[in-house]
């Protein structure tokens, strides 16, 4: 008997110990290796059990388990004369009335049935269209267009031919390229602007219904001094974007090629400068803000204003002027009840002209008139908070 | 231009050979019925947009591989079934993952239908649409993908087994079987639902 009868939960005896390491160490070889290990040898070679035998069946049903499993199991099955009536209701093109009398009326059920499925749900929302058309225009504007790297001798003549096919090509194709292009691109742009009123009402929500805004007032600089957010406007939509409630890529329209996708670094607080600002934000001067989605209905964002880039750079301004983000042929505009529209001019609904505030807007054709006034001071706050005036 | 009367193939055409507003022409002549599909497919509205949105993609990114002797609509609504069905096995992924939820699915073998005995619902029944929908979704969440999936292509394409096997590129024996099955699950799963929302109206009433 092994020293220690009790060998629940007991280690083995040190000779015990000895004796197993060394058969182990021996290959399970007991030759004089004692009594002792012979008994360790006897006693562990109980555990192969050779009487233990798979059934000979087992490979089989293992198989044909396998193959049940790779099959779909139907959890229920028609009845024979539904599946007849299924199958003359397709051949008769889902048209009851066709099918053979003996069978019409289980057909009629299963048209019930087809009906009750490919009808009804919610209808699709009204602007799916245009989103999933800027989703395309998106993706087709990083597609990569492969270039052939094949060469091959060419003559001089062959390259004057191939010049001037492309020339005239080219002043074909290249207006109705210039139109696709700025439907992409205006297509682009209403994208951003429903992003960007889902990031404003997120911000809304946890900013008591307010819009974006960082510092009370703009000091002693313009409003469009990029870069410096003590003054700058552009500085509060950019915190939409650092505060994460929209990318950076959101707040860029494709016809600015300047304008960053991406944050460059932790500390950034607005644009760099003023070219790499795609969209014109809410000019947050004066006393009073119209809050997200309460009150009136003005613009908050646009592409970027043509008047406030001149007026910038000291240049004559002209209020009528549309966005340069679009080559001059319109602006996408988001307003404070979160929709967005294209303007052909810079005519909010209701007359009011988004790049001034009204009491330039109302005086401005007797200034004209009578003094030199020609661009803005960059120190104008809308007139109230139902004014429209967006900058830069 | 002016797209009446011009088929579905002739459109797609158009905007293969650089006609842009082609293809906004097709988005809205399938709108409503592959926004319903992918809705009754995925069950979600958000998701039914996001995958409307990829299947169009798709269709942009195919173009040149789009074979102008074949349909467009069944094309569209196979690739709208394959964004669809990739969209649910990453959920499904998601909610294993999340949940380490046990696979659904009925103890022992099938259930023979009989569709007699199961009421369908006639316009005039008395249900509001909106209630109706519910119930018929929830019907179409009990199935399985697979079953869900041939079920809405046959019922919302109307298309010959020929057809279907074509555009599946399945064999029409294996089309037929598919749809049967489907036709019984959801008759399966419809009973079910009909028979909770009743036993819960009646339940209401005794409050």
């Amino acid at each position: 008997m092994f020293e220690g009868d009790d060998i629940k939960d007991a280690p083995l005896s040190s000779p015990d110990a000895d004796a197993l390491d060394a058969l182990v160490e021996a290959g399970f070889e007991t030759d004089g290796l004692g009594e002792r290990a012979e008994r360790l040898h006897a006693l562990l070679g109980r555990l192969g059990g050779s009487q233990i035998t798979p059934d000979e069946s087992l490979t089989d049903l293992t198989m044909l388990r396998i193959q049940r499993a790779q099959q779909p199991q139907p959890e229920a099955s028609l009845d024979e004369f539904d599946k007849d009536a299924l199958d003359a209701l397709v051949l008769a093109g889902f048209d009851p009335a066709k099918v053979s009398a003996a069978l019409r009326s289980r057909a009629r059920r299963h048209r019930a049935l087809s009906d009750l499925v490919g009808s009804g749900g919610p209808p699709a929302s009204a602007d799916l269209t245009e989103r999933t058309l800027a989703k395309i225009d998106v993706e087709a504007a990083q597609e990569a267009i492969p270039i052939g790297r094949a060469r091959r001798r060419v003559r001089i003549g062959d390259l004057v031919s191939i010049a001037a096919l492309i020339l005239v090509g080219a002043s074909l194709i290249l207006p109705i390229m210039g139109a696709l292009r700025a439907q992409r691109f205006q297509n682009v742009c209403q994208s951003n602007m429903m992003a960007t009123a889902m990031g404003m009402s997120g911000y809304a929500i946890d900013n008591q219904d307010s819009l974006p805004m960082i510092t009370a007032g703009f000091g002693a600089k313009p409003w469009w001094s990029v870069g410096d957010p003590e003054s700058s406007n552009s500085a509060h939509l950019y915190h939409l974007a650092r505060s994460e409630y929209v990318t950076l890529e959101d707040l860029a329209c494709a016809g600015n090629r300047r304008a960053p996708t991406q944050i460059p670094s932790d500390e950034s607080r607005d644009w760099r400068q003023l070219d790499e600002v795609s969209y014109a934000y809410r000019v947050m001067g004066g006393p009073s803000h119209p809050g997200w989605q309460l009150g009136s209905r003005i613009v908050v964002i646009s592409d970027r204003s043509p008047v406030v880039l001149k007026s910038a750079r000291g240049y004559a301004i002209d209020p009528s002027e549309n966005s340069p983000n679009h080559d001059g042929l319109g602006q996408q505009v988001l307003l404070s009840d979160g929709s967005a529209m294209w303007l052909t001019t810079p005519e909010a609904p209701g007359g009011d002209n988004i790049w001034l505030p009204s009491q330039i807007e109302h005086i401005i054709d007797a200034i004209r008139d009578r003094h030199s006034f020609d661009r803005l001071s960059g120190r104008e706050a809308p007139a109230s908070k139902d004014d429209s005036f967006v900058g830069p | 231009m002016d797209y009446d009367g011009i088929s579905d193939e002739r459109v797609f055409e158009k905007y293969r050979k650089g006609d842009n507003a082609a293809l906004r022409v097709l988005i809205d002549r399938h709108r409503d019925d592959l926004f319903r599909f992918l809705y009754r497919l995925v069950g979600d509205r958000a998701a039914a947009e996001d995958v409307f949105q990829e299947a169009f993609l798709q269709i942009h990114l195919s173009v040149d591989r789009f074979d102008a002797t074949r349909r467009f609509r069944p094309w569209l609504f196979t690739i709208a079934a394959n964004k669809g069905r990739d969209y649910l096995r990453k959920k499904v992924r998601r909610q294993s993952l999340e949940l380490s939820a046990p696979a659904g699915g009925d103890e022992g073998g099938p259930a023979f239908v009989d569709l007699m005995e199961i009421d369908v619902p006639s316009p005039d029944s008395g249900l509001e649409r909106e209630e109706l929908d519910e119930l018929v979704q929830r019907a179409l969440s009990r199935m399985s993908p697979l079953m869900r999936e041939v079920l809405l292509l046959a019922y919302f394409q109307r298309l010959s087994y020929a057809q279907v096997a074509e555009d599946l590129g399945i064999p029409l024996g294996t089309v037929k079987s598919r749809l049967h099955a489907a036709v019984a699950s959801f008759a399966k799963h419809w009973q079910a639902v009909a028979a909770e929302s009743a036993a819960n109206e009646s339940a209401n009433e005794r409050e």
